[in-house]
């Protein structure tokens, strides 16, 4: 299985755009640091069935109802999303 | 017989029982006030301290998406559907230990940005707009817009965070679809759209070039549409959104197809309505997704005391989700998510709660009194709020943000005034909420006093000693003055005597309408004042008024860019008279080109872009149907004319009226040029100083200038009880507030002046070469609109005070005086009765507002060259209290120079 | 107000000893510039090996035209000394008056206030008319005549006694004490003056800090029916105005005396029966 990074997991709260809070541990972890084993993943588009699209950073949400579809990225956060599909 | 020192005692009212030998009196030891916040409030602070400010794609992402979707639409739906979308997705992020919860974006000092306000400036990287927003001025504002290194703003990309605006980080993921869901809004942003439309007012190109030479800093209607207002808490506190939900469906029956004698718009209550009861169910959806990441959080958590918390804090979610609050913390946690949600909606700075001491007071009474709570527990939440509201970022255009606001979002908190009867207003929980202040300062929120002599002396006594602990606050503003303001100016819409008395203030210092509402709380009535108003500061921003002189006297022709800005006048201006006279026709125009312009802005973002959420709490737009854009709130009267550099101008006045029109020790031509040459001096870019005293000589001045420097640095200065110069301001204030009057916003009301400078006399200093008083090119006006300019004021805070007077202040919507006193000039008890006394003698005077910031300038000097050092030091800068390290280089120098007084 | 009758060896605002306004130079702001050298009549002013401006003092102290101060373009020259007119100090009154406290009221110190005597008397009675509180620092040490015409206009008055013996008095201030004790006694003693007069000592390591020149001192005190004294400790604060008027400071190197040793002067004025504040620290 892949290695997260804390900022994939849900066992960390953001605190700003390069480091968070463990919760489990309470220690303040970079973001891009890897998470220990067995942190659960978050949702995110890059996880959704309804997410495609090659570019490293940009895609399309197949779920949206405009047209043409709406775009999407990988790295959104989905946990609020009514339509999120995991893989 | 000589007196006895009992009877001198007796006289002075000092209870002294004195016995040969005995101990000094009680009444003068030092009061020490504790200034550490509780453990769990310093650790959610520490993680504060080493927050960056960090900025989100996820709310514009929702609204965005959800927004497209509609395109045929009413646009009042339209934007409501955007919204609740928007509400529904944002992702919940709680920490451990918070006991108040919800935040703006998914970081503890998070924000987004509005490409549906202003797509332009973090586009600019990659795109042709960039010319284009250039040509149309706010861009060079931001380039005199320097922000300090330090403290949480990221003024550069490292890593993977790439910097926008000079101050946000934003996750190099989001960046390539930030900059799509931009151009999905070009063409049609409130600032592209009102650009298109306010062409078409003649003088246009007057205004670009206006704005291009920084005359006028920031557009108004797509900057920070709303804002600098008293937010109004009772709707969700007395009805619950369930509640208002019900009111909203109740009132739809009852109007729907109706025009009700209104063929404008009476019919689009309907809509409005609709529109309301959408924004409160993703609101709901908000709250509610908190509540499940709480409850999610407890499952896992292993501490009994902490999942104890999260569990309370789920119920209390769910609980406030539908219904009103019952107990003191679920009215906290009801205000402070109403505060952020309205935030959320709009591009805010300035959002005040008000007297939030008064709105809870009926939750704190009732719960202390069955024992529910105790005043440490409140202490703690209070201190807990002010880790919260400094956390608000405002995601605005790098030169809104730090030219006007240095990186502050001004939550203030008023205090005091009077209550609904004329009494006193003041209860104990404010009592608590300036300790608080005291044992957690930090700078949100700023306190605001506002003062009557009607107020308990023990409560000033304690705002005074919060004052000495350095925190900046509070600031004291004259009731009666402010409440004077409120009846000329609102009276046509209803405002009178009692309704003044609801006065608060809005943002960091703009006296704004509110008014009273009866709160029901297990079967008492309590009677909370709350905001009725529509934003302040909007309408015309900052006019430099040194700028604006500049102007006069080199015939239109800027003197930085060379640049024609006004046609020119071809005066000789050979009389004091002649010269007075063309900068009013100047100034005139340019208020007049700016109101027409800016109007056409807000009118774009009525139309496509108006409140909803802040509407609904607002009276009377529930009961009258009408939101913001149809003067559903009681108050529409608050368009405004802001000035700075009014001191600048006034001393160079002085200076051309003695040097060159009376002495006639040398004519204007000679005057122009010594400008011209800065004196001799290099410009402060140069040398990277914008404070006067750091200025040095250029190496080929051979000192030609040093005489006419110094006779101009020596002619008669504000601030020093002398006529000359104080009555010059007193002839401007008598012509500037008045001329006001001539000017209609697009709500069909008269303006206001607004005189306070916020940080805007650093940016506007910068673009202004030298000016007849002797200030260098580059460097600060004097701040605020009645602080002396730096080292000019030589004769002691009283003579200050007396020339600050000189004018009616009620006469204006706000003044500001800022001064800057030694810590050891207020020792002790004595120290502080002091200053109560002083504060006193210039309210009584009839003086609007003053503040004091307790620092010595050593440390200042030591903060600049040690930042590390000092990342909890706070000052006051123009209306707030700021961490030092967050401000701009120019303001910091100009703070250091600022007169200290070492003796009250 | 300039002038003072006395010339204490330790006195820490030199520039009150003199009756005319006095030419001081600010080093810190003086660029060098050498217009003053060049434009004054006498030849007085001249740079040092040092780089900085020396002021012929024998010169400057009679100078009355001051041509130096007009072509100072950078604030390092400074005239000391103001002239008012009492209609103009009495406007500077009746505006800070709205700034004080209820406890608020006018002090005249020098220097030695009351060698203006016809000044002062004006602007006393003046106080009196605007319901202003008056006080004077004074050093007692003028004609008897003058001073209790003055004080009858006077609410509180501070007085020096600097040393109980009249020749130590003379050594230390240049003048001996029998006018200063004739002074106090007649007015403490006046039986229609309802003033309060607290006395106070400046105090100077080893020249009158022993406690037999305090206990005399507070023996004194008593015998004259008052009840208070002041004792100021030494502070070398006025050392740097010693050097802006071209003048040298012998007490420049002198500590101020310590905490203990305050307390303990306290003491011998408290076991005499009267009360005694220390520097500042008073309620009145």
């Amino acid at each position: 299985m892949e290695k997260l990074t804390y900022r994939d997991t849900r066992n960390y709260a953001p605190i700003d755009v390069t480091k968070g809070m463990d919760l489990l541990t309470r220690e303040i972890v970079m973001a891009d640091a890897e998470a220990p084993e067995g942190y659960e993943p978050i949702p995110k588009c890059k996880l959704c069935t309804n997410f495609t699209g090659t570019d490293t950073f940009m895609g399309t949400c197949e779920a949206s109802m405009n047209e043409p579809k709406f775009i999407a990225y990988p790295d959104m956060v989905a946990t609020t999303c009514e339509m999120y599909q995991a893989m | 017989m000589a007196k006895t020192l009992k009877s001198v005692l007796a006289d002075a009212g000092i209870p002294m029982d004195f016995e040969s030998g005995g101990q000094a009196p009680e009444t003068l030891t030092d009061r020490e006030i504790t200034r550490e916040p509780h453990p769990r409030v310093q650790k959610l602070k520490d993680i504060f301290m080493e927050s960056l400010s960090s900025a989100s794609n996820e709310f514009p992402y929702w609204y965005t998406r959800e927004y497209m979707l509609h395109d045929s639409e009413v646009p009042v739906i339209r934007r409501a559907k955007a919204l609740k979308s928007a509400f529904s997705h944002s992702t919940p992020v709680i920490f451990p230990g918070e006991l108040l919860t919800m935040r703006k974006a998914p970081y503890v000092r998070g924000s987004f940005p509005m490409p549906w306000l202003s797509e332009g400036f973090y586009m600019a990287k990659e795109d042709e707009f960039y010319q284009e927003a250039l040509k149309r001025g706010s861009a060079s504002v931001d380039e005199h817009s320097k922000f300090g290194q330090g403290g949480g703003n990221v003024p550069q990309s490292f890593g993977k965070v790439i910097s926008i605006a000079g101050k946000f980080g934003i996750r190099q993921e989001e960046v390539p679809a930030l900059l799509k869901l931009a151009k999905l809004w070009f063409g049609k942003s409130v600032d592209d759209l009102g650009n298109k439309y306010e062409q078409m007012v003649p003088g246009y190109e007057t205004k670009e070039k206006i704005m291009r030479n920084i005359v006028c800093m920031f557009d108004s209607g797509f900057t920070l549409p709303q804002g600098r207002e008293v937010i109004n808490y009772y709707y969700p506190l007395e009805y619950g959104f369930d509640g208002i939900i019900k009111i909203a469906k109740e009132m739809k029956a009852k109007v729907a197809g109706r025009a009700d004698g209104d063929g404008m718009v009476g019919m689009n209550r309907l809509y409005n309505y609709e529109a309301v009861i959408h924004v409160i169910e993703g609101v709901q959806n908000w709250i509610l997704n908190y509540a499940k990441e709480a409850a999610r959080l407890e499952a896992l958590e292993t501490c009994a005391r902490q999942k104890k918390e999260y569990r309370e804090m789920a119920e209390r979610l769910e609980w406030i989700a539908h219904n009103p609050p019952r107990t003191f913390i679920e009215a906290f946690q009801m205000i402070e998510t109403v505060h952020i949600a309205a935030l959320n909606e709009d591009a805010i700075s300035g959002l005040a709660p008000g007297r939030i001491g008064q709105v809870l007071y009926p939750y704190f009474e009732q719960d202390i009194a069955a024992g529910r709570i105790t005043e440490d527990e409140v202490i703690e939440l209070l201190e807990l709020d002010r880790v919260y509201k400094t956390s608000i970022d405002c995601f605005a255009s790098v030169g809104v943000v730090g030219g006007v606001l240095s990186g502050n979002t001004f939550n203030t908190v008023s205090i005091g005034g009077l209550d609904k009867n004329g009494r006193s207003a003041v209860n104990r929980l404010e009592y608590l909420i300036l300790e608080a202040g005291a044992t957690n300062a930090m700078p949100q929120s700023t306190l605001a006093l506002l003062y009557d002599e009607k107020l308990p002396e023990d409560f000033l006594m304690l705002a005074m000693e919060v004052i000495k602990t350095g925190a900046g606050y509070p600031a004291f503003m004259n009731t009666p003055i402010a409440q004077e303001f409120l009846v000329n100016q609102y009276g046509h819409e209803g405002m009178d005597s009692e309704e003044a008395r609801a006065w608060a203030i809005g943002g960091c210092l703009e006296t704004s309408p509110c008014t009273w509402k009866p709160l029901h709380l297990n079967g008492r009535e309590y009677w909370i004042p709350g905001g009725a108003g529509q934003p302040t500061s909007v309408g015309v921003h900052f006019v430099s008024m040194p700028k604006v002189l500049e102007l006069t006297l080199f015939n239109g022709i800027d003197q930085n860019t060379g640049e024609k800005v006004y046609e020119p006048h071809n005066r000789s201006l050979d009389t004091y008279e002649a010269l007075e006279e063309q900068f009013k026709k100047y100034w005139k125009e340019t208020v007049g080109v700016l109101t027409l312009t800016n109007n056409i802005q807000h009118d774009i973002w009525r139309k496509n872009n108006m409140a909803i959420f802040s509407s609904l709490l607002k009276p009377d737009c529930l009961d009258n149907g009408h939101l913001i854009n149809e003067l559903g709130y009681r108050y529409n009267a608050t368009f405004n004319v802001e000035s700075t550099g009014t001191i600048t101008f006034v001393n160079s006045m002085a200076a051309l009226k003695k040097m060159v029109y009376e002495d006639r020790e040398l004519n204007l031509e000679e005057m122009k040029t010594a400008l011209k040459e800065n004196f001799g001096f290099r410009d402060a870019h140069e040398i990277n100083s914008f404070s006067l005293a750091d200025q040095e000589k250029r190496d080929d001045s051979d000192n030609r200038w040093d005489k006419l420097h110094f006779k101009a640095l020596q002619s008669p200065k504000y601030g020093n009880d002398d006529h000359y110069a104080d009555s010059i301001l007193l002839e401007w204030e008598n012509f500037f507030c008045p001329d006001c009057k001539n000017y209609e916003s697009l709500y069909g009301h008269t303006m206001y002046p607004c005189q306070i400078s916020v940080s805007t006399h650093g940016a506007m200093g910068s673009a202004t070469i030298a000016s007849p008083d002797g200030r260098l090119s580059g460097t600060t006006f004097a701040d605020a609109s009645l602080s002396a300019y730096p080292g000019t004021d030589k004769n002691g805070p009283f003579a200050l005070l007396n020339s600050a007077t000189v004018w009616d202040h009620s006469m204006s919507q706000n003044c500001q005086l800022n001064i800057k006193v030694h810590p050891s000039a207020i020792n002790g008890h004595e120290g502080a009765k002091k200053l109560l006394d002083l504060t006193r003698a210039y309210m009584r005077k009839g003086g609007f507002h003053i503040q004091y910031n307790i620092v010595d300038s050593k440390v200042l000097k030591a903060a600049q060259e040690h930042p590390e050092n000092y990342r909890d030091l706070m000052v006051r800068v123009a209306g707030f209290t700021q961490y030092w390290v967050e401000i701009g280089k120019g303001v910091q120098d100009e703070l250091i120079a600022r007169t200290e007084y070492e003796g009250v | 107000m300039n002038g003072c009758p006395l010339n204490c060896i330790w006195c820490c605002n030199p520039e009150g000893l003199f009756r005319s306004q006095v030419i001081m130079y600010k080093e810190s702001k003086c660029v060098c510039c050498g217009n003053c050298i060049k434009r004054c009549p006498h030849g007085a002013v001249s740079i040092t090996s040092e780089g900085k401006l020396s002021f012929n003092r024998l010169f400057c102290d009679v100078c009355q035209t001051h041509e130096c101060l007009d072509t100072c373009y950078h604030g390092g020259i400074e005239l000391i000394g103001k002239i008012y007119t009492p209609d103009q100090l009495m406007r500077i009154f009746q505006r800070d008056r709205q700034f004080w406290g209820p406890g608020g009221g006018v002090t005249f110190s020098g220097g030695e206030p009351l060698i203006q005597h016809a000044f002062v008397l004006e602007m006393l009675k003046r106080c009196k008319k605007a319901y202003l509180h008056t006080c004077v620092e004074t050093t007692s040490c003028l004609s008897t005549d003058h001073y209790m015409t003055l004080m009858q206009y006077v609410d509180w008055v501070f007085t020096d006694l600097k040393h109980m013996d009249s020749e130590k008095h003379r050594e230390l201030t240049g003048v001996g004490n029998a006018l200063i004790l004739k002074n106090i006694e007649t007015l403490a003693r006046q039986a229609n003056w309802d003033g309060f007069i607290v006395p106070r000592i400046p105090i100077i390591p080893d020249l009158n800090d022993s406690d037999g020149n305090i206990g005399a001192t507070a023996d004194f005190v008593k015998s004259i029916g008052l009840e208070v004294i002041n004792v100021l400790p030494f502070h070398r604060f006025g050392e740097s105005k010693y050097r802006q008027i071209g003048k040298f400071y012998r007490f420049a190197e002198q500590k101020p005396p310590l905490t203990e040793k305050m307390q303990h002067i306290k003491e011998v004025v408290e076991n005499r029966g009267l009360v005694c504040f220390i520097g500042s620290d008073t309620p009145f």
